[in-house]
């Protein structure tokens, strides 16, 4: 009998740095902090070289919104779509923003 | 005196408001980049927006004017934005206004909507007559080219009496606040629920000049912060003799729309509450105060009609604010106004806010809306202490609008509560 194997991929030094500008604070208050930066470091990244920053991202997105911290979801979802947006567009350049 | 919402704000709020405005935007832009340049509407957004690609974040949210922001919002939550011919250069027209100073020299921007239109560039007082089509010219910091169906005109826009002078004026030569009354598609929501006062704005920017200045010897902090993100007011006809209409809008965060006849204390009072509004805007923008219930709605004290729990929490918060701006106001003797009528104008709102968070479902709010609720009640029991009143007495005009509200709406009458053993709502 083979033994299925679970890999669980490490998270990329952008995205590990992203997650930890979260704040969720007591009142409920919840938002990227740094948020233009990210979004401007992040437009310079070439898509597909870092996709799987975008996808990480994306997935993030997705564990937020399930947990009910939508602000947080939508900002995520805000950052993956600058890359998978160029991901998607075969023609369109992937350098640089 | 800082709202709850301003204190949000103040801590991480506006941080995250501000990252939406320009991701908004430059998702825009980045299509724009890949807009085909064949001549289409989509080759003049390409254009245009191309313009703002070498402006920072921080010239971009400076210079940027709550019509601009306004039509990004329209444009991003279109589809096929590249074929929306009359949103893109609304866009484009607001985005020119708003960056003109910023700007390089030479920079310009065409304009074509499909329809002959006038063109309205509210940040720099310009109306162009309509046109089919035009393409706007920064010469220099002061000299706007306009090359119109066919014909060119200089404008020196340091010069008041140009023919082009749209309806606005600078309350203070100091200050950032204008009033403005251009009813146009491009800087106004789309279901307006108001008209535009026509005439002489002078005196009603005189008397917003002086509200401003009451409000800061009333409470600095509040004035600081109404300066800071309320820089258009606009006046309204009134609809009838003793009905004054004021709003403000979702997206137009930035503007307050209020009655022209207004003055004194009840403009400082309509600003406040306009201002908190906005304030609550811009928070919704990125957080979520309430729980997904579409269908579901409430009775306000404020309103004949039934609302939905961020709209009635959004009563509570303005009319709460109004009320600590009474006392506040009190508080103050170098002001003169009528100071029994707003006494007993706070303790009728006082009586309002009890029963307005009476019919707010406490597990529809999210946190931030119970948070937002629970200051709220805070300041109405303080309210309720200073003013002494008892829980049990409601002034007849509240029981009447209550009674009336249930006579024209009988669907909602189910999520109707009422005081316990205070007198019942009368006709």
């Amino acid at each position: 009998m083979e033994s299925a194997e679970k890999s669980e991929e490490a998270l990329a030094p952008q995205v590990r740095a992203i997650l930890d500008d979260v704040v969720i604070k007591e009142d409920g208050l919840a938002f990227v902090n740094n948020y233009v930066d990210w979004v401007m470091t992040l437009r310079k990244l070439p898509a597909k070289e870092h996709s799987r920053v975008f996808v990480q991202l994306a997935v993030l997105a997705r564990q937020f919104s399930a947990a009910g911290c939508k602000p947080v979801a939508s900002s995520l979802a805000s950052l993956a779509r600058i890359g998978l947006g160029r991901l998607a567009k075969p023609k369109a350049p992937d350098g640089p923003r | 005196m800082k709202s709850i919402a301003g204190a949000m704000l103040d801590q991480g709020g506006w941080q995250a408001y501000e990252g939406r405005l320009l991701e908004r935007l430059w998702e825009l832009m980045d299509e724009a980049r890949d807009a085909p340049a064949d001549g289409s509407s989509a080759d003049a957004f390409r254009q245009g927006l191309g313009e703002l690609e070498g402006l920072e974040a921080s010239d971009l949210l400076v210079g940027g004017t709550p019509f601009f922001w306004m039509n990004v919002h329209r444009l991003y939550g279109s589809e096929r934005r590249g074929a929306q011919a009359q949103m893109i250069r609304d866009l484009l027209m607001t985005g020119f206004d708003a960056y003109f100073q910023a700007l390089p020299k030479g920079a310009g921007v065409t304009l074509s909507g499909g329809e002959r239109r006038t063109l309205i560039l509210p940040k720099l007082g310009v109306v162009i007559p309509a046109v089919l089509q035009a393409h706007l010219r920064r010469r220099s910091s002061h000299i706007l080219e306009v090359e119109a169906d066919g014909s060119r005109h200089t404008l020196d826009l340091s010069q008041h009496s140009h023919p082009w002078r749209a309806r606005t004026l600078k309350i203070s030569a100091e200050g950032a606040e204008t009033v403005m009354a251009v009813p146009d598609a491009a800087l106004m929501a789309s279901d307006v629920n108001g008209i535009f006062a026509e005439g002489d704005l002078r005196p009603f920017a005189q008397r917003v000049g002086q509200a401003l200045q009451w409000i800061q010897t009333i409470d600095g902090e509040l004035c600081a912060s109404i300066h800071k993100l309320i820089h258009w007011y606009v006046p309204l006809n009134m609809l009838s003799p003793s009905l004054h209409p004021s709003y403000s809008e979702r997206d137009l965060v930035g503007v307050v729309h209020m009655s022209e006849a207004y003055e004194g204390i009840r403009l400082c009072e309509s600003i406040v509450h306009e201002f908190h509004h906005n304030e609550l805007h811009a928070l919704q923008c990125t957080q979520e105060l309430t729980r997904n219930d579409p269908g579901a709605v409430f009775y306000s004290p404020w309103r004949p009609d039934p609302r939905t729990l961020s709209g009635l929490l959004h009563a509570l918060h303005t009319f709460c604010a109004v009320v600590k701006f009474h006392e506040a106001a009190e508080a103050v003797r170098e002001i003169d106004f009528d100071r029994p009528g707003i006494r007993q104008r706070r303790a009728k709102f006082c009586q309002m806010l009890r029963i307005g968070m009476l019919q707010v479902p406490a597990e529809n709010l999210t946190p931030l809306g119970s948070r937002i609720l629970q200051a709220i009640e805070a300041d109405v029991v303080h309210q309720e202490q200073v003013l002494e009143l008892g829980k049990g007495t409601i002034l007849e005009a509240v029981r009447a609008h209550a009674h009336t509200w249930r006579q024209t709406n009988p669907d909602y009458v189910q999520n109707f509560r009422w005081p316990e053993g205070a007198p019942a709502p009368v006709g």
